[in-house]
């Protein structure tokens, strides 16, 4: 899983609508995939993420604190800052661990590289 | 400029020529209604010494290309009354008249295009060969006839056949008397001549046999381009041929063919850096075209057992790549990462969760919905929810009956599961199945292991049993339909296609069984039929979404999607009880 798909996921257990996004990454096993670097599909992409939420997860899993908290255009100007965008979001895959709601404790299982969102029967 | 569309002819994918031109001509930000300006090859042309009616009474008539005579024989290619109408024009003849704005955006139209064979610049077009040489247009030759170059030339009689000689022969008049002055070269042509012949068809009713071969037209052009999938290219070359589902390392039990899945990548207008969702994802059939061409892919599925790699999903032992890679392919985990290992292809986000009770949050991310629903023709259509809900799908089948579609998909259902008993009991199989199965995995990864015993501990303390998957439930086509639109209206952005694929019966299906596939915000921009069988057909719908939803809620009166989701399902209901 990327960090790409965990900035479109949210907790979907019923009644909890509070803090049920960004979810919180546990990471058991991670590992790094290349693939080539293109800077006009991040462009379009980055004003469509949760910039919030994307730097949020990335000081919590990195604890690397230069991640800009906000979004300011200049940053895609930034060949330095693009490509490590793209290794954080486009490269980056969580193969074994969990996804956790702040909100409700669910626990999201990954496994194999896939989360697992499905949820139980009393929860839907 | 005036170019020559020749098709190919694939009888059960004639329907989709024009819907993916338009589709091409869209992605080029072009006016449909220009390009297709001039009137399609024989519309309005009569011909004296020959009946209208018989040519007219001819249905689809790219079937009958002069190769293809066995397909005569098959019934299950008859055509249906919708896209007769549809394709009226285009039918009799697979070629259309098209206007481009300039060269290059024909060549990128040209090799994107799966369904078009190629495009020529027509030098002249008459009724018999003198004419053809009187009235070739001396500009466009002189541009392409030049002394040094290699030529070759293609002789491709409709509805005819010719002897060798007789080929020659037509090479012969036309290069004496333009004087072409280009050597024939037929491995590295620099430019390839066009000689097309249009002869009366041979299949349709007629009483007089005299007319049978009787030429009617003549079309004398130069090729500018040639699709990456065309039928006369090498096997090798052929882009198509490379993604065939013969030689995928890994296959669900429904994977999509190539040639389908990647014209519904041309139908959802995907470029590159484009981001397409398949929330049926399955083995990926239908997300490996568009990262082939660049686009940022996610797929969705319900179902752990095709994902991961046990039960439906198979290794396919006869491809080369399972053949060279047997250890490799064992080991792979999750398994639908294989085939994009496969192509070389940048690997997907999946993510294992249910399309109609989407984990995804309100955003209009997404360019284009790929999908291939599984409506219980061939897989059975299940997504998660509490036995409740059971009744809620009696009751659309009841208020949804009206329809004869419904009907027969209900008929369809009930034929497969049998009484209501034995569907809880093929249900509780399923469950067991796929929790058994889910557990051999967690007790294969090591690492896992601790965390299972969390979890077990978890389910113990609830009183639960040891899996933590709620059970899956079948459900109706529009059921999944609704969800899949509300879906859509919720990630889709604003202009992006909804592409998905309809099941109907051949005999109750006709324009208006597509056309009332009306829902709120979204427009149908085309659909075209993918025979299956005698009775059974799918149709490739295309829907564009028009507003954003903040937009459109704010016009139609809602506070948000649920609650217009749910006025929605009532409106339909109240409608089906009248």
């Amino acid at each position: 899983m990327r960090l790409l798909s965990h900035n479109l996921l949210q907790c979907n257990v019923k009644n909890c609508k509070s803090n049920n996004f960004p979810l919180k990454i546990q990471v058991d096993k991670s590992n790094i995939i290349n693939c080539e670097f293109r800077k006009e599909p991040l462009v379009k992409l980055i004003p469509k993420l949760d910039w919030s939420a994307l730097a949020i997860t990335v000081h919590n899993l990195a604890k690397n604190k230069d991640f800009p908290e906000k979004y300011n255009p200049a940053l895609l100007d930034d060949l330095k800052f693009m490509q490590d965008l793209h290794r954080i979001l486009m490269e980056t895959h969580i193969i074994e661990g969990a996804l956790i709601c702040e909100g409700c404790n669910k626990r999201y299982p990954i496994k194999n590289g896939i989360p697992n969102m499905i949820l139980n029967d009393e929860e839907v | 400029m005036k170019v020559l569309a020749q098709f190919k002819t694939i009888p059960n994918y004639v329907d989709f020529c024009l819907p993916e031109l338009k589709s091409l001509i869209a992605m080029h930000n072009l006016d449909w209604r220009e390009v297709f300006k001039h009137e399609f090859v024989y519309e309005g042309q009569e011909n004296s010494n020959i009946n209208n009616d018989l040519i007219n009474t001819s249905p689809y008539y790219p079937y009958m290309h002069h190769q293809n005579k066995k397909l005569n024989q098959k019934k299950q290619l008859l055509p249906i009354n919708a896209s007769e109408i549809r394709h009226t024009s285009f039918r009799r003849f697979p070629f259309v008249y098209l206007e481009f704005p300039n060269v290059e955006i024909c060549q990128q139209i040209i090799q994107r295009s799966i369904l078009i064979d190629v495009f020529i610049e027509i030098i002249s077009e008459a009724t018999n060969y003198e004419d053809i040489v009187k009235f070739a247009d001396k500009e466009i030759l002189f541009k392409h006839n030049q002394e040094d170059q290699k030529i070759l030339f293609e002789v491709d009689p409709y509805n005819s056949h010719l002897t060798q000689q007789e080929i020659i022969d037509r090479i012969e008049i036309i290069t004496e008397s333009l004087n072409m002055r280009g050597k024939i070269d037929l491995k590295n042509p620099q430019k390839k001549f066009w000689i097309m012949e249009r002869h009366v068809d041979p299949f349709t009713k007629q009483t007089d046999s005299s007319i049978i071969n009787t030429l009617l037209d003549i079309y004398f052009g130069v090729e500018i381009g040639r699709s990456k999938s065309c039928t006369r290219i090498s096997q090798k070359e052929n882009q198509t041929n490379k993604y065939d589902l013969r030689q995928r390392a890994y296959l669900g039990p429904t994977s999509t063919d190539n040639i389908l899945s990647f014209l519904m990548c041309n139908q959802g207008l995907t470029r590159s850096g484009d981001m397409i969702l398949d929330p049926f994802v399955g083995s990926g059939s239908l997300i490996i075209p568009p990262t082939h061409f660049g686009a940022i892919c996610f797929g969705g599925d319900l179902d752990p057992r095709v994902l991961h790699g046990f039960g439906v999903g198979r290794l396919n032992k006869k491809s080369q790549f399972y053949q060279k890679n047997q250890e490799y392919c064992q080991e792979m985990k999750p398994k639908i990462m294989l085939n994009f290992e496969q192509y070389e292809l940048n690997k997907p986000n999946i993510i294992r969760m249910d399309c109609i009770n989407t984990n995804l949050r309100e955003v209009e991310i997404f360019d284009a919905i790929i999908c291939d629903p599984p409506y219980g023709f061939r897989a059975m259509t299940r997504t998660a929810g509490k036995k409740e809900k059971k009744r809620n799908r009696k009751d659309k089948q009841s208020t949804n009956a009206n329809t004869q579609e419904d009907e027969a998909q209900n008929e369809e259902d009930d034929q497969q599961i049998g009484s209501p008993l034995l569907k809880q009991v093929e249900q509780a199989k399923i469950v067991d199945e796929i929790s058994n199965q889910m557990n051999g995995l967690e007790i294969e990864g090591n690492s896992t292991q601790l965390k299972n015993e969390e979890e077990e501990k978890k389910n113990n303390e609830n009183g639960e049993e040891r899996h933590s998957y709620a059970p899956t439930l079948t459900v109706s086509v529009d059921y999944i339909v609704n969800g899949l639109v509300r879906l859509a209206n919720r990630v889709l952005a604003p202009g992006g296609r909804l592409v998905f694929l309809y099941p109907i019966e051949r005999e109750n299906y006709n324009s208006t069984g597509i056309e009332k596939l009306n829902y709120p915000n979204f427009t149908l921009v085309d659909y075209s039929e993918n025979p299956l069988s005698e009775k059974k057909s799918r149709i490739l719908v295309t829907l564009k979404k028009d507003k954003s939803v903040k937009e459109f809620l704010e016009q139609e009166g809602y506070k948000n999607l649920d609650e217009m989701n749910e006025q929605n399902q009532f409106q339909n209901q109240t409608e089906s009880q009248q």
